[in-house]
C-alpha cells in the first residue's frame, strides 16, 4: 500500500490544467486527499450498482468502463475512463451507485475517501468548483454519446468515439505521434456504441478502409485526423478545453 | 472458439468479412447475424427506398457460406 506518486497523478492534473489553473496549495490539497493506490487486473468490478462506496476512484493508468446490464444479459457501456479520470466522483454526493464500473485493462487506481472530498468542499471553494466541473464534463460527454447514438450512423458514431478518445488521451498527456492506447475488445467497443458484434466488426472494417486510423493490439494510430473528425462530425467543444477561472 | 465470418450483402454488393468474430457456436453466430440485420436495416432502409440486406455466415475466411441467416428487404414504390 502506498500513495500515488506525482508522476502517476500527472494525467489527473493535466485534465484540470486544460480547463483551469489551480494554486500550489490546492494542488497539495488534492495530493494529500489521495488514499492508497492499487493495481487491479483487467475485468474486475471496481464499484457495483447498488454499492455505497466510501471512496471515489481515480484512474492512474489503464482504462475503466461504466456499464449497466439489462435483463437479457446485454451490457451497455456508458462511459470510458483513462488515466487522470475520476470514475465515480459523483458517488460522493449521490451515495448509491446506479451503475457499475469495471476495469477494461490492468489498471492502477487511487482511492479518494469521501471524508477527504468533504474536507476539500469545506476548505477549498475553488477546488470544489473544479471537482464540480469534472462531474459536469462527464454529463457533457454522456450527452454527446446520446446524440451520437440517436442521430449518427454507426460509421459516424464509431469515428466520433475514436476522435473523443484521442482528444481525451491528448489532454491527459497520453498520446505520442498520434498514437494512444485503446485496450477495448471489439465486443466492448460494440457495448460502448450499442451495436451488435457483427455490426461493430463491419463498421470497424469500413473505418479502417478509410485509412483514417489503424487499431491493432490495443493501440490506435491516427493517420488522418481531419478525415476522422469529418467522418465522426466531431466538434470537441463539449470537452470544454478552455483554461479559465471556474 | 470457432471463428465465423459474416458477409453483408446490400443489394448486389457483398462486403466480405475478412476478420471474423469468435463465437461459441453456429447458434450464437445466427443470433448475432439476426441482431446485426436489425441494427443495419434501420440505417440502410432509412436512406434507400428499395433495398435488400442479407447476411451470410461462413466458417472459413475464403470458403462458401454455410447459410443465409437473415435477409430483409424494403420496397416503397
Amino acid at each position: 500500500m502506498s500513495k500515488p506518486t506525482e508522476d502517476e497523478l500527472r494525467p489527473f492534473f493535466a485534465t484540470i490544467a486544460a480547463r483551469d489553473t489551480i494554486s500550489d496549495e490546492e494542488h497539495r490539497a488534492l495530493v494529500s486527499a489521495m488514499g492508497d493506490r492499487r493495481v487491479i487486473a483487467a475485468g474486475t468490478d471496481i464499484a457495483r450498482e447498488g454499492d455505497r462506496p466510501p471512496v471515489s476512484t481515480l484512474v492512474l493508468s489503464g482504462m475503466t468502463a461504466r456499464y449497466s446490464t439489462v435483463e437479457d444479459g446485454g451490457r451497455q457501456i456508458t462511459g470510458l475512463h483513462l488515466a487522470g479520470d475520476f470514475v465515480d466522483l459523483h458517488s460522493f454526493p449521490l451515495k448509491i451507485m446506479d451503475h457499475s464500473v469495471a476495469s477494461i485493462s490492468r489498471c492502477t487506481i487511487a482511492v479518494v475517501p469521501h471524508a477527504e472530498l468533504k474536507h476539500i468542499t469545506e476548505q477549498f471553494p475553488h477546488l470544489t468548483r473544479v471537482l464540480w466541473l469534472l462531474t459536469l464534463l462527464e454529463g457533457s460527454i454522456h450527452r454527446q454519446w446520446l446524440v451520437a447514438k440517436g442521430r449518427l450512423t454507426a460509421d459516424e458514431q464509431m469515428a466520433h468515439l475514436f476522435c473523443e478518445q484521442y482528444v481525451k488521451a491528448g489532454i491527459a498527456g497520453l498520446t505520442e505521434g498520434g498514437r494512444f492506447a485503446l485496450p477495448l475488445t471489439q465486443t466492448q467497443l460494440g457495448d460502448a456504441l450499442g451495436l451488435s458484434i457483427v455490426h461493430t466488426n463491419r463498421t470497424l472494417q469500413r473505418l479502417r478502409r478509410t485509412r483514417a486510423i489503424e487499431w491493432q493490439d490495443g493501440i490506435v494510430q491516427i493517420l488522418d485526423w481531419d478525415m476522422l473528425q469529418e467522418l465522426g462530425q466531431f466538434d470537441g467543444s463539449y470537452l470544454h478545453l478552455e483554461r479559465v477561472p471556474r | 472458439m470457432p471463428r465465423y465470418y459474416f458477409d453483408i450483402i446490400e443489394n448486389d454488393h457483398r462486403s466480405r468479412d475478412r476478420e471474423g468474430v469468435d463465437l461459441p457456436s453456429l447458434d450464437d453466430a445466427r443470433r448475432e447475424a439476426q441482431e446485426a440485420l436489425a441494427d443495419m436495416a434501420a440505417e440502410v432502409f432509412r436512406r434507400s427506398e428499395n433495398a435488400t440486406l442479407t447476411i451470410e455466415i461462413r466458417t472459413e475466411p475464403d470458403g462458401a457460406s454455410v447459410e443465409v441467416v437473415a435477409s430483409a428487404s424494403i420496397r416503397t414504390n
